[in-house]
Protein backbone atom coordinates (compact mmCIF):
# COMPACT_ATOMS: atom_id res chain seq x y z
CA UNK A 1 0.00 0.00 0.00
CA UNK A 2 1.67 3.51 -0.84
CA UNK A 3 1.82 6.74 1.16
CA UNK A 4 -0.77 8.74 -1.61
CA UNK A 5 -3.35 5.55 -1.31
CA UNK A 6 -3.23 5.65 2.55
CA UNK A 7 -3.37 9.78 2.66
CA UNK A 8 -7.13 9.68 0.35
CA UNK A 9 -8.12 6.65 1.95
CA UNK A 10 -7.69 8.51 5.38
CA UNK A 11 -9.14 12.24 4.17
CA UNK A 12 -11.85 10.08 2.47
CA UNK A 13 -12.92 8.59 5.78
CA UNK A 14 -12.43 11.62 7.88
CA UNK A 15 -14.76 13.84 5.52
CA UNK A 16 -17.72 11.03 4.89
CA UNK A 17 -17.88 10.11 8.88
CA UNK A 18 -20.14 11.71 11.50
CA UNK A 19 -18.48 15.30 12.33
CA UNK A 20 -18.81 15.20 16.15
CA UNK A 21 -15.30 13.34 17.40
CA UNK A 22 -15.44 11.80 20.76
CA UNK A 23 -11.57 11.57 20.58
CA UNK A 24 -9.27 13.61 18.77
CA UNK A 25 -5.48 12.18 18.44
CA UNK A 26 -3.06 14.96 16.73
CA UNK A 27 0.70 14.30 15.85
CA UNK A 28 0.91 11.40 18.98
CA UNK A 29 4.32 9.91 19.45
CA UNK A 30 6.08 7.09 22.07
CA UNK A 31 9.24 6.34 22.56
CA UNK A 32 10.69 3.29 24.30
CA UNK A 33 14.01 1.43 25.18
CA UNK A 34 15.30 -2.02 23.48
CA UNK A 35 18.04 -2.40 25.90
CA UNK A 36 17.64 -3.27 29.51
CA UNK A 37 20.96 -1.33 30.75
CA UNK A 38 19.95 1.94 28.99
CA UNK A 39 16.17 1.61 29.85
CA UNK A 40 17.46 1.85 34.02
CA UNK A 41 20.18 4.65 32.83
CA UNK A 42 17.52 6.73 30.82
CA UNK A 43 14.53 6.17 33.34
CA UNK A 44 17.42 7.13 36.52
CA UNK A 45 17.95 10.04 34.39
CA UNK A 46 15.01 11.16 33.07
CA UNK A 47 13.20 10.92 37.16
CA UNK A 48 16.23 13.00 38.25
CA UNK A 49 14.96 15.66 35.34
CA UNK A 50 11.62 15.28 36.77
CA UNK A 51 12.25 15.59 40.01
CA UNK A 52 14.03 19.33 39.49
CA UNK A 53 10.83 20.32 37.62
CA UNK A 54 12.21 20.33 34.18
CA UNK A 55 10.94 18.34 31.15
CA UNK A 56 13.76 15.86 29.19
CA UNK A 57 13.50 16.26 25.49
CA UNK A 58 10.97 13.95 24.10
CA UNK A 59 11.94 15.00 20.17
CA UNK A 60 15.07 13.02 19.13
CA UNK A 61 15.77 9.11 19.69
CA UNK A 62 19.02 8.07 22.19
CA UNK A 63 20.65 5.20 21.23
CA UNK A 64 18.97 2.27 21.44
CA UNK A 65 15.36 3.72 21.74
CA UNK A 66 12.96 3.28 18.95
CA UNK A 67 9.48 4.73 18.13
CA UNK A 68 6.44 2.95 19.12
CA UNK A 69 4.07 4.94 17.98
CA UNK A 70 5.50 7.92 15.34
CA UNK A 71 2.75 10.50 14.02
CA UNK A 72 -0.32 8.85 15.34
CA UNK A 73 -3.64 10.94 13.50
CA UNK A 74 -6.81 9.80 14.11
CA UNK A 75 -10.35 11.04 15.36
CA UNK A 76 -12.81 8.42 16.81
CA UNK A 77 -16.54 9.58 16.29
CA UNK A 78 -19.97 8.94 18.02
CA UNK A 79 -21.56 5.34 17.07
CA UNK A 80 -17.62 4.40 15.70
CA UNK A 81 -17.26 0.26 16.65
CA UNK A 82 -13.27 0.36 15.28
CA UNK A 83 -10.84 -2.61 14.52
CA UNK A 84 -7.50 -1.82 15.26
CA UNK A 85 -5.09 -4.36 13.17
CA UNK A 86 -1.58 -5.10 13.05
CA UNK A 87 1.20 -7.26 13.77
CA UNK A 88 2.55 -7.95 16.82
CA UNK A 89 4.84 -5.01 17.89
CA UNK A 90 2.89 -2.99 15.88
CA UNK A 91 2.05 -0.69 18.86
CA UNK A 92 -1.66 -1.72 19.28
CA UNK A 93 -1.73 -2.13 22.97
CA UNK A 94 0.54 0.98 23.67
CA UNK A 95 -1.84 3.23 21.46
CA UNK A 96 -4.49 1.60 23.02
CA UNK A 97 -3.11 2.18 27.04
CA UNK A 98 -2.32 5.66 25.55
CA UNK A 99 -5.90 6.13 24.59
CA UNK A 100 -7.09 5.03 27.86
CA UNK A 101 -4.64 7.17 29.95
CA UNK A 102 -2.07 4.31 31.37
CA UNK A 103 0.54 5.66 29.51
CA UNK A 104 1.73 9.26 29.54
CA UNK A 105 1.14 11.54 26.62
CA UNK A 106 4.54 13.23 26.08
CA UNK A 107 4.61 14.44 22.39
CA UNK A 108 1.11 15.02 20.95
CA UNK A 109 -2.15 15.30 22.31
CA UNK A 110 -5.09 12.85 23.05
CA UNK A 111 -8.60 14.62 23.40
CA UNK A 112 -11.86 13.94 24.85
CA UNK A 113 -15.01 15.73 24.11
CA UNK A 114 -15.99 17.05 26.97
CA UNK A 115 -19.52 14.48 27.18
CA UNK A 116 -16.90 11.76 27.87
CA UNK A 117 -17.70 10.61 31.50
CA UNK A 118 -16.17 7.23 31.83
CA UNK A 119 -14.09 5.23 29.94
CA UNK A 120 -13.60 1.57 30.26
CA UNK A 121 -10.22 -0.39 28.89
CA UNK A 122 -9.70 -4.30 28.80
CA UNK A 123 -6.32 -5.94 28.64
CA UNK A 124 -6.43 -9.39 28.90
CA UNK A 125 -9.45 -9.79 30.02
CA UNK A 126 -9.04 -12.34 33.20
CA UNK A 127 -6.23 -10.26 34.72
CA UNK A 128 -7.33 -8.86 38.13
CA UNK A 129 -9.12 -11.77 39.42
CA UNK A 130 -8.03 -12.85 42.74
CA UNK A 131 -8.12 -16.68 42.78
CA UNK A 132 -8.90 -17.11 46.77
CA UNK A 133 -11.60 -14.50 46.29
CA UNK A 134 -15.35 -16.21 45.14
CA UNK A 135 -16.55 -14.95 41.92
CA UNK A 136 -19.15 -12.59 43.62
CA UNK A 137 -15.94 -10.55 45.48
CA UNK A 138 -14.06 -10.45 42.27
CA UNK A 139 -16.81 -8.55 40.25
CA UNK A 140 -16.55 -6.09 43.51
CA UNK A 141 -13.07 -6.09 43.03
CA UNK A 142 -13.30 -5.64 39.41
CA UNK A 143 -15.31 -3.16 39.45
CA UNK A 144 -13.74 -1.25 41.97
CA UNK A 145 -10.92 -1.28 38.86
CA UNK A 146 -13.24 0.22 35.98
CA UNK A 147 -13.95 3.07 38.82
CA UNK A 148 -17.69 2.03 39.29
CA UNK A 149 -19.03 2.40 42.79
CA UNK A 150 -21.06 -0.29 44.95
CA UNK A 151 -24.66 0.71 43.96
CA UNK A 152 -23.81 0.20 40.10
CA UNK A 153 -21.97 -2.75 41.11
CA UNK A 154 -24.99 -4.17 43.44
CA UNK A 155 -27.43 -2.44 40.46
CA UNK A 156 -25.75 -4.71 38.03
CA UNK A 157 -25.04 -8.15 39.19
CA UNK A 158 -28.22 -9.66 38.49
CA UNK A 159 -27.32 -8.82 34.82
CA UNK A 160 -23.66 -10.40 34.69
CA UNK A 161 -24.77 -13.08 36.37
CA UNK A 162 -27.40 -14.10 34.28
CA UNK A 163 -25.28 -13.03 31.23
CA UNK A 164 -22.26 -15.07 32.32
CA UNK A 165 -23.99 -18.01 33.04
CA UNK A 166 -21.74 -19.02 36.04
CA UNK A 167 -25.13 -19.59 38.03
CA UNK A 168 -24.57 -21.17 41.56
CA UNK A 169 -20.92 -20.88 41.06
CA UNK A 170 -21.11 -17.42 41.79
CA UNK A 171 -20.25 -17.87 45.12
CA UNK A 172 -17.40 -20.15 44.79
CA UNK A 173 -13.41 -18.79 45.10
CA UNK A 174 -12.93 -18.23 41.56
CA UNK A 175 -9.67 -20.42 41.65
CA UNK A 176 -12.17 -23.27 41.36
CA UNK A 177 -13.57 -21.80 37.87
CA UNK A 178 -13.02 -23.36 34.56
CA UNK A 179 -11.14 -20.93 32.06
CA UNK A 180 -14.05 -20.05 30.40
CA UNK A 181 -16.29 -19.46 33.20
CA UNK A 182 -13.63 -16.71 34.40
CA UNK A 183 -13.92 -15.21 30.96
CA UNK A 184 -17.39 -14.84 30.83
CA UNK A 185 -17.53 -13.47 34.08
CA UNK A 186 -14.77 -11.00 32.95
CA UNK A 187 -16.61 -9.95 29.61
CA UNK A 188 -19.88 -9.92 31.01
CA UNK A 189 -18.96 -7.35 33.90
CA UNK A 190 -17.57 -5.40 31.53
CA UNK A 191 -20.44 -5.31 28.82
CA UNK A 192 -22.48 -4.01 32.23
CA UNK A 193 -20.68 -1.02 32.44
CA UNK A 194 -22.35 1.98 31.02
CA UNK A 195 -18.96 3.55 29.60
CA UNK A 196 -18.93 6.23 26.71
CA UNK A 197 -15.95 4.76 25.08
CA UNK A 198 -14.52 0.91 25.16
CA UNK A 199 -11.01 0.01 24.39
CA UNK A 200 -11.12 -4.14 23.92
CA UNK A 201 -7.48 -5.05 23.63
CA UNK A 202 -7.13 -8.81 22.64
CA UNK A 203 -10.35 -9.89 24.34
CA UNK A 204 -11.70 -12.28 22.28
CA UNK A 205 -8.99 -14.73 22.78
CA UNK A 206 -11.22 -17.12 23.74
CA UNK A 207 -12.70 -20.26 22.07
CA UNK A 208 -16.06 -20.16 23.38
CA UNK A 209 -18.30 -19.13 20.06
CA UNK A 210 -21.33 -19.07 21.46
CA UNK A 211 -20.72 -16.82 24.27
CA UNK A 212 -18.29 -15.01 21.35
CA UNK A 213 -21.61 -14.31 19.27
CA UNK A 214 -22.99 -13.03 22.11
CA UNK A 215 -21.22 -10.74 22.49
CA UNK A 216 -20.79 -9.27 19.55
CA UNK A 217 -24.38 -8.77 19.26
CA UNK A 218 -24.21 -6.87 22.53
CA UNK A 219 -21.35 -4.57 21.90
CA UNK A 220 -23.32 -3.99 18.48
CA UNK A 221 -26.45 -3.34 20.13
CA UNK A 222 -24.94 -1.06 22.62
CA UNK A 223 -22.09 0.82 20.42
CA UNK A 224 -23.79 1.73 17.46
CA UNK A 225 -26.11 3.57 17.76
CA UNK A 226 -25.93 5.22 21.49
CA UNK A 227 -23.42 8.02 20.67
CA UNK A 228 -20.94 5.78 22.36
CA UNK A 229 -17.59 4.28 20.57
CA UNK A 230 -15.66 1.20 20.73
CA UNK A 231 -12.43 -0.08 19.81
CA UNK A 232 -11.00 -3.20 19.39
CA UNK A 233 -7.49 -3.92 19.01
CA UNK A 234 -7.29 -7.69 17.70
CA UNK A 235 -5.75 -9.86 15.42
CA UNK A 236 -9.54 -11.78 14.78
CA UNK A 237 -9.67 -9.57 11.52
CA UNK A 238 -12.82 -11.48 9.92
CA UNK A 239 -14.29 -12.58 13.22
CA UNK A 240 -15.65 -8.87 14.21
CA UNK A 241 -15.78 -8.01 10.58
CA UNK A 242 -19.88 -7.45 10.79
CA UNK A 243 -19.59 -6.00 14.35
CA UNK A 244 -17.39 -2.65 13.21
CA UNK A 245 -17.49 0.48 10.77
CA UNK A 246 -14.14 1.24 10.41
CA UNK A 247 -10.62 -0.45 10.15
CA UNK A 248 -7.65 1.05 11.36
CA UNK A 249 -4.26 -0.70 10.28
CA UNK A 250 -0.88 0.01 12.43
CA UNK A 251 2.75 -1.32 11.23
CA UNK A 252 5.43 -0.52 13.23
CA UNK A 253 4.15 2.45 15.22
CA UNK A 254 2.49 4.30 12.25
CA UNK A 255 -0.77 3.93 10.87
CA UNK A 256 -0.61 2.48 7.34
CA UNK A 257 -4.62 2.05 6.24
CA UNK A 258 -7.78 3.59 7.79
CA UNK A 259 -10.60 3.04 6.14
CA UNK A 260 -14.60 2.25 6.14
CA UNK A 261 -14.61 -0.69 4.12
CA UNK A 262 -13.98 -2.88 5.88
CA UNK A 263 -13.73 -6.47 3.80
CA UNK A 264 -11.29 -5.03 1.83
CA UNK A 265 -8.84 -3.32 4.28
CA UNK A 266 -9.28 -6.90 5.75
CA UNK A 267 -7.95 -8.31 2.43
CA UNK A 268 -4.72 -5.67 1.74
CA UNK A 269 -4.11 -6.49 5.12
CA UNK A 270 -3.63 -10.15 4.96
CA UNK A 271 -1.92 -9.42 1.10
CA UNK A 272 0.59 -7.52 3.13
CA UNK B 1 -12.22 19.49 23.37
CA UNK B 2 -10.74 19.09 26.24
CA UNK B 3 -7.34 17.22 27.53
CA UNK B 4 -9.15 14.21 28.70
CA UNK B 5 -8.47 14.10 32.61
CA UNK B 6 -9.81 11.16 34.07
CA UNK B 7 -12.11 12.19 37.04
CA UNK B 8 -13.77 9.16 39.32
CA UNK B 9 -16.48 10.02 41.02
CA UNK B 10 -16.26 10.38 45.03
CA UNK B 11 -17.67 7.53 45.95
CA UNK B 12 -16.26 4.94 43.30
CA UNK B 13 -13.06 6.03 44.91
CA UNK B 14 -14.56 5.39 48.89
CA UNK B 15 -15.59 1.96 46.89
CA UNK B 16 -11.72 1.00 45.53
CA UNK B 17 -10.52 2.32 48.70
CA UNK B 18 -12.55 -0.12 50.46
CA UNK B 19 -12.22 -3.30 48.34
CA UNK B 20 -8.23 -2.77 47.91
CA UNK B 21 -8.05 -2.71 52.16
CA UNK B 22 -10.32 -5.94 52.15
CA UNK B 23 -7.77 -7.58 49.35
CA UNK B 24 -4.50 -6.67 50.80
CA UNK B 25 -5.60 -7.79 54.30
CA UNK B 26 -7.19 -11.33 52.94
CA UNK B 27 -4.50 -11.85 50.52
CA UNK B 28 -1.92 -12.04 53.22
CA UNK B 29 -3.94 -13.65 56.13
CA UNK B 30 -6.51 -15.93 53.96
CA UNK B 31 -3.84 -18.72 53.29
CA UNK B 32 -2.56 -18.61 56.88
CA UNK B 33 -3.74 -21.14 58.95
CA UNK B 34 -3.38 -18.88 62.04
CA UNK B 35 -4.57 -15.87 60.08
CA UNK B 36 -4.60 -12.50 62.17
CA UNK B 37 -3.21 -14.14 65.12
CA UNK B 38 0.52 -13.34 63.76
CA UNK B 39 0.12 -9.94 64.02
CA UNK B 40 0.14 -10.88 67.71
CA UNK B 41 2.73 -13.39 67.27
CA UNK B 42 5.48 -11.72 65.23
CA UNK B 43 6.17 -8.80 68.00
CA UNK B 44 6.85 -11.52 70.53
CA UNK B 45 9.63 -13.33 68.20
CA UNK B 46 11.45 -9.87 67.42
CA UNK B 47 11.31 -8.95 71.14
CA UNK B 48 12.85 -11.93 72.41
CA UNK B 49 15.93 -11.33 70.58
CA UNK B 50 16.43 -8.31 72.08
CA UNK B 51 15.82 -9.91 75.55
CA UNK B 52 18.61 -12.35 74.86
CA UNK B 53 21.15 -9.58 74.21
CA UNK B 54 20.40 -7.60 77.12
CA UNK B 55 20.28 -10.66 79.38
CA UNK B 56 24.05 -11.80 78.13
CA UNK B 57 24.82 -8.52 78.83
CA UNK B 58 25.43 -7.52 74.93
CA UNK B 59 22.64 -4.89 75.25
CA UNK B 60 23.45 -1.86 77.66
CA UNK B 61 19.39 -0.06 76.65
CA UNK B 62 19.93 2.74 79.70
CA UNK B 63 17.81 3.95 82.71
CA UNK B 64 14.15 3.08 81.95
CA UNK B 65 11.24 4.14 83.85
CA UNK B 66 9.23 0.26 83.02
CA UNK B 67 10.98 -3.04 82.27
CA UNK B 68 13.04 -3.68 79.32
CA UNK B 69 10.27 -6.28 77.96
CA UNK B 70 7.61 -4.13 78.10
CA UNK B 71 9.71 -1.26 76.61
CA UNK B 72 11.59 -2.86 73.27
CA UNK B 73 7.90 -4.56 73.18
CA UNK B 74 6.68 -0.85 72.92
CA UNK B 75 9.31 0.12 70.98
CA UNK B 76 9.85 -2.61 68.19
CA UNK B 77 6.02 -2.40 67.38
CA UNK B 78 6.55 1.07 66.76
CA UNK B 79 9.27 0.64 64.90
CA UNK B 80 7.32 -1.97 63.02
CA UNK B 81 4.84 0.74 61.62
CA UNK B 82 7.96 2.79 60.39
CA UNK B 83 9.30 -0.27 58.76
CA UNK B 84 5.71 -1.93 57.40
CA UNK B 85 4.69 1.61 55.52
CA UNK B 86 8.41 1.97 54.16
CA UNK B 87 7.96 -2.19 52.66
CA UNK B 88 4.38 -0.87 51.27
CA UNK B 89 4.95 1.92 49.85
CA UNK B 90 8.50 0.90 48.05
CA UNK B 91 6.32 -2.29 46.74
CA UNK B 92 3.47 -0.20 45.03
CA UNK B 93 4.87 -1.32 41.80
CA UNK B 94 5.48 -5.16 42.65
CA UNK B 95 1.99 -5.01 44.27
CA UNK B 96 0.31 -3.23 42.30
CA UNK B 97 2.38 -2.76 38.76
CA UNK B 98 0.41 -5.72 36.35
CA UNK B 99 -3.29 -4.34 37.82
CA UNK B 100 -1.91 -0.20 36.70
CA UNK B 101 -1.23 -2.02 33.61
CA UNK B 102 -4.63 -2.46 32.81
CA UNK B 103 -6.99 0.05 34.58
CA UNK B 104 -5.95 3.63 35.13
CA UNK B 105 -6.76 3.55 39.14
CA UNK B 106 -6.09 6.78 41.08
CA UNK B 107 -2.45 6.52 42.78
CA UNK B 108 -3.39 8.08 45.65
CA UNK B 109 -5.73 5.81 46.86
CA UNK B 110 -3.30 3.08 46.52
CA UNK B 111 -0.96 5.21 48.65
CA UNK B 112 -3.89 5.91 51.27
CA UNK B 113 -4.46 2.10 50.43
CA UNK B 114 -0.83 1.11 51.80
CA UNK B 115 -0.85 3.48 54.45
CA UNK B 116 -4.19 2.27 56.09
CA UNK B 117 -3.33 -0.82 55.72
CA UNK B 118 0.54 -0.77 57.44
CA UNK B 119 -1.84 1.31 60.34
CA UNK B 120 -4.47 -1.30 61.02
CA UNK B 121 -1.59 -4.06 61.08
CA UNK B 122 0.21 -1.57 63.77
CA UNK B 123 -2.83 -1.10 66.06
CA UNK B 124 -3.79 -4.05 66.13
CA UNK B 125 -1.02 -5.76 68.26
CA UNK B 126 -0.75 -2.18 69.89
CA UNK B 127 -4.19 -2.33 71.63
CA UNK B 128 -2.57 -5.64 72.89
CA UNK B 129 0.21 -4.31 74.20
CA UNK B 130 -1.87 -1.76 75.94
CA UNK B 131 -3.65 -4.46 77.62
CA UNK B 132 -0.47 -5.89 78.69
CA UNK B 133 0.92 -2.57 80.09
CA UNK B 134 -2.24 -2.18 82.17
CA UNK B 135 -2.29 -5.86 83.21
CA UNK B 136 1.36 -5.73 84.49
CA UNK B 137 0.56 -2.53 86.65
CA UNK B 138 2.33 0.27 83.95
CA UNK B 139 0.14 3.05 84.20
CA UNK B 140 -0.23 5.05 80.98
CA UNK B 141 -0.85 9.04 80.72
CA UNK B 142 -4.08 10.68 79.45
CA UNK B 143 -2.36 11.60 76.40
CA UNK B 144 -2.21 8.36 75.30
CA UNK B 145 -5.35 9.04 73.19
CA UNK B 146 -3.72 11.35 70.93
CA UNK B 147 -1.21 9.09 70.21
CA UNK B 148 -2.16 7.55 66.53
CA UNK B 149 -1.44 11.87 66.09
CA UNK B 150 1.47 11.56 67.39
CA UNK B 151 2.70 8.77 65.63
CA UNK B 152 1.50 9.68 62.50
CA UNK B 153 4.57 12.13 60.97
CA UNK B 154 6.46 8.73 61.71
CA UNK B 155 4.46 6.61 59.62
CA UNK B 156 4.76 9.89 56.66
CA UNK B 157 8.44 9.17 56.85
CA UNK B 158 7.98 5.79 56.27
CA UNK B 159 5.73 6.55 53.47
CA UNK B 160 8.09 9.07 51.94
CA UNK B 161 11.10 7.29 51.91
CA UNK B 162 9.31 3.80 50.70
CA UNK B 163 7.49 6.29 47.57
CA UNK B 164 10.89 7.62 46.58
CA UNK B 165 12.51 3.80 47.09
CA UNK B 166 9.56 2.50 45.17
CA UNK B 167 10.10 5.16 42.16
CA UNK B 168 13.92 4.27 41.50
CA UNK B 169 13.47 0.40 42.47
CA UNK B 170 10.84 0.38 39.46
CA UNK B 171 13.85 1.01 37.12
CA UNK B 172 16.33 -0.76 38.94
CA UNK B 173 16.45 -3.31 41.80
CA UNK B 174 19.92 -2.16 43.40
CA UNK B 175 18.11 0.75 45.11
CA UNK B 176 15.77 -1.65 47.00
CA UNK B 177 18.83 -3.74 48.45
CA UNK B 178 20.59 -0.08 49.06
CA UNK B 179 17.33 1.41 50.81
CA UNK B 180 16.08 -1.73 53.05
CA UNK B 181 19.89 -2.55 54.43
CA UNK B 182 20.01 1.06 54.77
CA UNK B 183 16.50 1.18 56.62
CA UNK B 184 18.03 -2.30 58.84
CA UNK B 185 21.21 -0.29 59.53
CA UNK B 186 18.81 2.94 61.29
CA UNK B 187 16.74 0.29 63.45
CA UNK B 188 20.78 0.07 65.48
CA UNK B 189 21.35 3.75 64.90
CA UNK B 190 18.04 5.06 66.30
CA UNK B 191 16.84 4.82 69.85
CA UNK B 192 13.91 1.66 69.36
CA UNK B 193 15.96 -1.14 71.87
CA UNK B 194 17.72 1.80 74.04
CA UNK B 195 17.06 4.73 75.09
CA UNK B 196 18.40 8.35 73.41
CA UNK B 197 20.08 9.12 76.79
CA UNK B 198 22.36 6.11 77.08
CA UNK B 199 24.19 7.29 73.90
CA UNK B 200 27.84 8.56 73.47
CA UNK B 201 30.75 9.39 70.89
CA UNK B 202 29.67 8.71 67.72
CA UNK B 203 26.34 6.86 68.09
CA UNK B 204 25.00 10.65 69.56
CA UNK B 205 25.85 12.19 66.79
CA UNK B 206 24.35 9.80 64.85
CA UNK B 207 20.96 9.86 67.50
CA UNK B 208 21.50 13.92 67.91
CA UNK B 209 21.04 14.04 63.84
CA UNK B 210 18.93 11.36 63.29
CA UNK B 211 15.15 12.17 62.90
CA UNK B 212 13.52 9.41 63.76
CA UNK B 213 15.11 9.79 67.00
CA UNK B 214 12.66 12.37 67.29
CA UNK B 215 10.08 10.46 65.49
CA UNK B 216 10.25 7.34 68.09
CA UNK B 217 10.84 9.33 70.95
CA UNK B 218 8.13 11.57 71.13
CA UNK B 219 5.09 9.01 70.77
CA UNK B 220 6.64 6.66 73.45
CA UNK B 221 7.34 8.77 75.63
CA UNK B 222 4.11 10.30 75.71
CA UNK B 223 2.59 7.01 75.95
CA UNK B 224 4.83 6.52 79.27
CA UNK B 225 4.51 10.32 80.69
CA UNK B 226 2.71 12.59 78.35
CA UNK B 227 5.52 14.18 77.03
CA UNK B 228 7.38 15.21 73.58
CA UNK B 229 10.85 14.21 73.68
CA UNK B 230 12.61 17.54 72.95
CA UNK B 231 9.47 19.43 71.81
CA UNK B 232 10.70 21.53 69.54
CA UNK B 233 12.87 19.57 67.91
CA UNK B 234 10.03 16.55 67.46
CA UNK B 235 7.82 19.45 65.77
CA UNK B 236 10.01 20.94 62.99
CA UNK B 237 10.87 16.91 62.50
CA UNK B 238 6.79 16.34 62.47
CA UNK B 239 6.39 19.81 60.01
CA UNK B 240 9.32 19.22 57.81
CA UNK B 241 8.53 14.64 57.11
CA UNK B 242 4.89 16.00 56.48
CA UNK B 243 5.69 18.09 54.12
CA UNK B 244 8.28 15.83 52.37
CA UNK B 245 5.78 13.09 52.21
CA UNK B 246 3.41 15.48 50.48
CA UNK B 247 5.98 16.46 47.61
CA UNK B 248 7.19 13.15 47.46
CA UNK B 249 3.56 11.76 46.74
CA UNK B 250 2.92 14.13 44.53
CA UNK B 251 6.19 13.03 42.72
CA UNK B 252 4.98 9.59 42.68
CA UNK B 253 1.78 10.49 41.63
CA UNK B 254 2.78 12.67 38.49
CA UNK B 255 5.58 10.12 37.67
CA UNK B 256 3.83 6.19 37.90
CA UNK B 257 2.48 6.39 34.24
CA UNK B 258 6.56 6.94 33.30
CA UNK B 259 7.59 4.06 35.10
CA UNK B 260 4.66 1.74 34.34
CA UNK B 261 5.04 2.40 30.39
CA UNK B 262 9.27 1.94 30.68
CA UNK B 263 9.39 -1.22 33.04
CA UNK B 264 6.33 -2.87 31.41
CA UNK B 265 5.88 -4.20 34.84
Amino acid sequence: MNTANKQISMSTDETTLKPIPLLKVTGLYKKFCKDLTYNMYYGIKDLIIYFFGLKPNYSSLRKKEFWALNDINFNIYEDDIIILAGINGSGKTTLTRMLAGIYETEKGTIEYHKKIKKIISVFAIKSGFNQILTGRENIYLKAAYYGMSRKEVEANMNFIISFSDVGSFIDTPIGKYSSGMKTRLAMSLVLSIKSDILFIDEGFSFSDSKFKTKCYKFLKEEYSKKGRALIIATHRLTEISDLANRLIVLEKGKIINTTVDIIQGIKDYKAN
Amino acid sequence: MDNYTYTIPKQSKRFLLQELIKLRLLADLKRSLLGWLWLLILPVFAILTWIFMKGAGILEPGQMEIPYTAFVLLSTTIWALFFETYKNCSQIFITYGKTLLVNKLPINIIIFTELIVAAIKFFIPFIFIIAYFLYIGISLHPLVFIFPIAILPLQLFGAAIGLLTGLFSALAKDFTFLMDNFIKLFLLLSPVVYTPEISTGLLAKFIKYNPLTYLISSPRNLLLNGELYQPMISLICALCVTILFLLLTRFFVINTARILEREGI
